[in-house]
């Protein structure tokens, strides 16, 4: 599981940095002007911040269950 | 078309803050009330508007963190302290932390997609009034559910931090309802609450905690579109409106907290029911639109 959260967070993270410099255009998809374009990279960054926070909790025997 | 007047600045503000906390549908409120006032020269496109709503929306949101301020001192240093340590903890605040982190996702996800589409699909006084009527029916409908669970299926009441992560998505899920003009989004978090078997002062609790950054994100996000050509800034009515959104926005959470620890959303639904009916009746007949 580590590693497929690893490899998410690497793939968000690659999101974002062609969303910032405009080669993926995830805006203009969803029907955004490309303007847009800096929240569609926040949010790929917030996500890939997130899958690497995942990783981090992996593997840990106190991870709660509940 | 005109910039918004002080007399509207106070009004929309007095509005947002009361309307954004009480499972009304603020959007549906701010669409409805200039339409049924014929406030012809408001419109949500003009340059000087924006800034109003993001002014308007921060002091929602700062209401909302000084209410909470102790608990979210709590949670973040629960939060850091977690990660830091590579491992979760009995904590309870640690706990409702990660439920509000994981419920934030959803709507996080699905407002920064959607939300411009949506908006501009359903931006309408006859459908925010549709909308606000199920909005209505949708906490009535979540009300008769929960009693039933209770009595039928004899299940009992969960304290918010035994929420399962599943079910902090699905609150956020239903969240995410909001984005549709007329659906409250503590209305929405509050019946998805109800149904994960949450009573309705944490189910209020958790849908106003889980709003908070919601907000302060979607204001902020905002923020750099001030600076577009054309966007001119109305400061007074700006920072007179976000302080009264602020305090009518504290006092309404004070006021549905202590609400919410004995009484239920009916009395929410019968009145979004009789402004959307209302609102769909004066749509229809062109009298707003």
């Amino acid at each position: 599981m580590k590693v497929l959260g690893l490899l998410v967070a690497v793939l968000f993270f690659i999101l974002a940095v062609l969303s910032w410099t405009g080669t993926f255009q995830s805006a203009l998809i969803f029907g955004h002007s490309p303007m847009h374009n800096y929240k569609h990279t926040i949010l790929y960054a917030v996500l890939g911040v997130l899958a690497l926070l995942w990783v981090r909790f992996q593997g840990s025997d106190a991870t709660s269950s509940r | 078309m005109g910039r918004v007047t002080l007399f509207q600045a106070l009004i929309l503000a007095l509005l947002q803050g009361t309307t954004e906390l009480f499972p009304v549908s603020s959007l549906g409120h701010t669409i409805i009330v200039p339409a049924l006032f014929h406030w012809t020269n408001i419109h949500r496109s003009d340059p000087t508007f924006l800034p109003f709503v993001v002014t308007l929306h921060l002091g929602t949101a700062l209401a909302l963190v000084l209410f909470y301020r102790r608990e979210w001192w709590k949670i973040v240093g629960a939060l850091l302290r977690s990660v830091i340590r590579g491992k979760l903890s009995d904590d309870p605040h640690e706990r409702l932390g990660w439920l509000l982190v994981v419920g934030t996702i959803p709507v996080g996800i699905l407002g920064l997609l959607l939300e411009k589409s949506v908006r501009a699909l359903f931006a309408s006084a006859l459908l925010a009034s549709l909308f606000l009527i199920a909005n209505g029916a949708v906490m009535f409908l979540g009300e008769a559910l929960r009693r039933r669970q209770l009595a039928v299926e004899h299940r009992t009441n969960r304290p918010l931090t035994r929420l399962s992560w599943f079910q902090a998505v699905l609150v956020g899920v239903g969240q995410s309802f909001a984005l549709l003009p007329g659906i409250s989004r503590s209305g929405a978090s509050m019946v998805t609450g109800l149904l994960c078997d949450l009573d309705h002062a944490d189910a209020a609790r958790y849908s106003f905690m889980l709003a908070t950054p919601v907000i302060i994100a979607a204001s902020l996000l905002k923020v750099p579109d001030l600076f577009n050509a054309g966007a001119h800034v109305a400061l007074v009515e700006s920072l007179i409106g976000g302080i009264v959104s602020g305090i009518a926005a504290y006092f309404s959470v004070a006021f549905l907290t202590r609400y919410f620890r004995s009484n239920d959303l009916r009395p929410f639904g019968w009145y979004c029911l009789l402004l959307g009916l209302l609102g769909s009746i004066l749509a229809w007949k062109g009298i707003i639109s």
